[in-house]
């Protein structure tokens, strides 16, 4: 019992982080109907970012809200640069390309600090106890965070003018635009919003890893996808849901099946979902 | 019609997509107050004119004019703020926001007036007051009819163009929607629609424009195109 209770701790602080993550990029392809290959490189860079801030004399968390605000324009920027052009010609070029700009992205990583992994400077911090289990205060901090996160998303979508505009241009652009949505502003903005949440959630992957290397976020890419899907693509609270499946499957994978294929629970969980909702859990209900 | 300038002239209209052209040479006037009719078969061109008119397709040659300025080639988003409204004939509703979001969206460009403007379409089309936080995916035929047309008077238009607004509409429906443009068109917004129901749309318009394969065929009164025999007979149905 007490193991179970102890690794549902650390399931529920890996379901935040993939949680964080899928939501992002569920949010940026109910906008532009495109999956971003290189969204993992945006959870890489917020990392990395952190790492140099950090380096350079900031405290941890400062560190990191300018590196997850630094990453939301480079989101923009790759986006203007790379995407924006090719909006126009279908999914496929734009995949190939999210594909190139994620090996250079990480390439560039990898020419500048090394394929070596890097120790993220988390401090030591003694863990709460209560009874027989102990709650690490980083897995505390990081669903924390996801739950704000998660509610800030929620707050962005219903509540503000600029999230329904977000969800008109996702739900129908044509119908926006002669409802006078100004859509290619709403697109800047959902790149900015998205790659942000993905440098956050690269933040919190990197305290669960301790370690970080420029291959990070293309290995995590996988899971998220694993979540989004099985959320139904494109709807931000089933990312969700799918990101407590898959997070809650692969720590419980890994704690009593086998230590070593901690991604492959996700996949495992993912095709025997779609395998009977193939449209994901969300789909059709909205 | 009236000596007041139209509130939308369409001058020597080229348009169409990619390499196929089709619209050849169209004219049209709406003047202020007016409820104008387009009709005729398949493949006439009436879906391409209103897009071109609102702006979600660059016209190739001609002129678009919207209350004396020159809107040809504008994005929809700018032609709307000028006071045209557009319900295409599909897709016309959000319908994965709630009711009273589809609205505020139509409202988008004028926030301070949302709140009042959305009473005003609730009185116009109660049954969208009653269900007004339900996704417009759940409303039916006729009442996503309804939202689409709100979502497009929230802006208060001069002018309202509406494609097939009784497309797929039960018949009892059709009438209901008619009768919805006429107040709709008293409140001060002139209407140009698009439709199949060319008979009862006709009882209804001041004027109306048949078109063929992309040009203008015949224009005239409501009364003229359903006393030309030879029109009645192609597009109206009618027996000799």
């Amino acid at each position: 019992m007490t193991e179970f209770l102890q690794t549902s701790i650390f399931a529920l602080a890996t379901a935040g982080v993939i949680a964080v993550s899928a939501v992002g990029l569920t949010l940026s392809y109910g906008v532009t109907r495109f999956i971003n290959f290189a969204y993992g490189e945006f959870l890489t860079m917020g990392a990395f970012f952190t790492l140099i801030l950090a380096g350079a004399g900031l405290p941890l968390v400062p560190a990191a809200i300018v590196a997850v605000l630094l990453v939301g324009l480079a989101g923009v920027l790759i986006a203007r640069i790379f995407y924006d052009p090719l909006m126009s010609r279908g999914p496929f070029p734009l995949l190939i390309t999210s594909v190139g700009v994620a090996f250079i992205l990480q390439n560039l990583l990898r020419m500048f600090y090394g394929s070596d992994p890097k120790r993220f400077p988390v401090p030591l911090m003694r863990p709460w106890h209560i009874g027989n289990l102990f709650f690490p205060k980083a897995q505390v901090g990081i669903l924390l965070v996801s739950l704000g996160t998660m509610l800030a998303v929620h707050l962005l979508l219903r509540r503000t003018m600029v999230g329904k505009m977000m969800r008109a241009a996702s739900d129908n652009e044509m119908l926006a635009r002669v409802s006078g949505v100004d859509t290619r502003r709403i697109i800047n903005i959902t790149w900015f919003i998205s790659s942000l949440i993905a440098g956050l959630g690269g933040v919190l992957l990197a305290i669960t890893q301790v370690a970080i290397q420029p291959a990070m976020g293309w290995s995590f890419l996988l899971v998220i996808f694993a979540a989004t899907l099985l959320g139904g693509i494109g709807r931000p609270y089933g990312a969700m849901l799918g990101a407590i499946i898959i997070g809650v499957g692969m720590e419980f994978g890994t704690a009593y099946i086998a230590a070593n294929y901690t991604y492959a629970f996700a996949f495992a969980i993912l095709v025997v979902v779609l395998l009977f909702r193939p449209q994901g859990i969300m789909g059709g209900i909205t | 019609m009236s000596g007041k300038p139209p509130v939308l002239q369409v001058t020597g209209l080229d348009a169409g997509y990619g390499d196929l052209q089709v619209l050849h040479d169209v004219n049209l006037e709406v003047y202020p107050g007016e409820r104008v009719l387009i009709f005729g078969p398949n493949g006439a061109g009436k879906s391409t004119l209103m897009k071109a008119v609102s702006g979600l397709i660059h016209p190739w040659e001609g002129a678009v004019t919207f209350n004396g300025r020159a809107i040809t080639g504008m994005p929809p988003e700018k032609i709307v703020s000028l006071g045209m409204s557009y319900v295409p004939q599909l897709d016309n509703v959000f319908a994965n926001l709630t009711i009273a979001e589809n609205l505020e969206i139509g409202g988008v460009l004028d926030r301070r007036r949302t709140a009042q403007r959305m009473q005003e379409m609730f009185e116009l089309f109660p049954v969208l007051g009653e269900r007004r936080k339900r996704m417009a995916h759940t409303l039916s035929g006729g009442e996503r009819q309804m939202l689409a047309m709100a979502r497009a008077l929230m802006l208060k238009p001069a002018l309202l163009l509406l494609d097939e607004p009784s497309a797929g509409l039960a018949p009892m429906l059709v009438a209901d929607t008619f009768r919805r443009i006429v107040a709709i068109n008293e409140t001060g917004t002139a209407i140009l629609m698009v439709e199949q129901n060319a008979k009862q749309a006709l009882e209804i318009a001041h004027r109306g424009y048949v078109f063929e394969t992309g040009r203008n065929r015949f224009e005239g009164t409501g009364a003229e195109i359903l006393g030309n025999k030879e029109l009645g007979k192609l597009y109206l149905g009618e027996e000799e």
